[in-house]
C-alpha cells in the first residue's frame, strides 16, 4: 500500500520536482543529489503524512525547498538519508555511464536559453527568501496561493517578498 | 530595466525543459528495494531448509531432532489432504513466496503508453539472484517429486 502510493507520487513528481531544483541550483549532480534526498524524505515520512491542509505536490515542493535551504546554508550538506539507502541495500544511486549523458544533454538544454541563465545567476545573489519566491513564481509558473501552501507563508508575505526581489534583482540588472 | 518590464521579462522567460532521466529510475529501483525483501525471503527460505535439514540428520545420524521429530510424531495423526497442505507450504510455497519476494525486489516494470514501449530494470543483486536460484530449484525439486509420486500412484 505504502510503495504503491509512493510510486504513484514519485513517478507524478520526480520529473516537476527535478526541475524545481535544477532551475534553482543550475547543476545537475547537486539537483541530482537533492532530488534524491527529496525523495528519501518523502518515503520515510509517507507513513506519517496526512492530507490535512497540503496537497501532496505542495508536501514535495515543500521538503525540495527545505533540502534547498540545507544545502545554500550549510557549505557541507550531506546526504543522509541518500547514504544510509546505500550503506543498507548496497545500492548506488548514480549510474556513472548515464550521468555523462544526462548532465550533457541538460547542458546543451541550458545553453538554449541565455534569459534564463543570466536572470539565475543574480537571483542566486539575493536572500534565500526571495530566490524561493521568485523561483517558484517564475521557473515554476506556481501562483501566489500555491507558493504560500509550498513555502507555509501567508500570502500577504509571499507578495511582499516577490516584491521585494523584483526590486533587488532590478538594481542587480 | 524598470519593474514592469522586468516583471514581463520574468512572465515570458523560457526555462530549460527536463530530458528524460535514468537517475529516475535508478533512484525509484533503489528506494523500493529498502523495503528489505531479501532479508524476508531469507527466512522464508529458511523453514523449509531447516525442516529438510532436520530430516537428513535424522536419516544420517538416527537421532530425534526437531522440527523433524515433531512433523513425524504429530504429522501422523492427522488426515493425509492436512499433512500433504502441510508438507506443500513448506516445501512448495514457501520457497516460491521466496522467489516471488526476491523478484519483486529486483525487477521494474513500467509502462510507455506515450511511445508503446515496456520498460523492464532489473537489477543484478547477488543475494537476490542466489535466493531466487537456491528456493526456485527447492520448489521444483519437491514440485516434481509431487507430480512423480502423483503418476507413479496413479500409473
Amino acid at each position: 500500500m505504502i510503495l504503491t502510493r509512493f510510486s504513484i507520487i514519485f513517478d507524478n513528481y520526480y520529473t516537476a520536482i527535478f526541475s524545481y531544483i535544477f532551475h534553482r541550483i543550475g547543476d545537475y549532480d547537486t539537483a541530482r543529489d537533492i532530488a534524491s534526498e527529496t525523495f528519501l524524505k518523502a518515503f520515510i515520512n509517507i507513513r506519517s503524512f496526512k492530507w490535512k491542509n497540503i496537497s501532496v505536490s505542495f508536501w514535495i515542493y515543500r521538503i525540495a525547498t527545505n533540502e534547498m535551504r540545507q544545502h545554500f546554508r550549510k557549505k557541507n550538506f550531506s546526504l543522509e538519508s541518500a547514504n544510509m539507502l546505500i550503506d543498507s541495500t548496497g545500492w548506488d544511486i548514480v549510474d556513472p555511464k548515464t550521468t555523462n549523458e544526462e548532465k550533457t544533454a541538460l547542458e546543451n538544454e541550458v545553453q538554449k536559453h541565455a534569459d534564463y541563465i543570466m536572470i539565475q545567476k543574480k537571483i542566486k545573489l539575493l536572500p534565500l527568501s526571495h530566490q524561493e519566491v521568485i523561483a517558484l513564481r517564475y521557473f515554476e509558473r506556481r501562483s501566489i496561493k500555491e507558493i504560500a501552501k509550498i513555502l507555509n507563508k501567508r500570502e500577504g508575505t509571499v507578495k511582499s517578498l516577490l516584491f521585494r526581489g523584483i526590486q533587488k534583482l532590478k538594481r542587480m540588472l | 530595466m524598470n519593474t514592469d518590464d522586468l516583471e514581463k521579462k520574468l512572465e515570458n522567460l523560457s526555462t530549460p525543459e527536463m530530458p528524460p532521466m535514468a537517475h529516475q529510475w535508478q533512484l525509484k529501483l533503489a528506494i523500493l528495494n529498502a523495503k528489505k525483501s531479501a532479508r524476508a525471503a531469507l527466512w522464508l527460505m529458511l523453514i523449509p531448509v531447516i525442516v529438510l535439514g532436520s530430516g537428513m540428520l535424522h536419516s544420517v545420524l538416527n537421532a530425534s531432532i526437531p522440527p523433524w521429530s515433531w512433523m513425524q510424531e504429530y504429522l501422523p495423526q492427522l488426515p493425509v489432504w492436512i499433512r500433504f497442505g502441510i508438507f506443500s507450504m513448506i516445501v512448495i510455497i514457501i520457497p516460491l513466496i521466496a522467489v516471488l519476494l526476491n523478484l519483486l525486489s529486483i525487477i521494474w516494470l513500467q509502462y510507455d503508453k506515450t511511445k508503446h514501449i515496456l520498460h523492464i530494470s532489473i537489477r543484478m543483486r547477488p543475494v537476490n539472484i542466489i535466493i531466487i536460484v537456491i528456493a526456485g530449484l527447492l520448489a521444483l525439486l519437491f514440485i516434481g517429486h509431487t507430480i512423480a509420486d502423483y503418476l507413479a500412484g496413479t500409473g
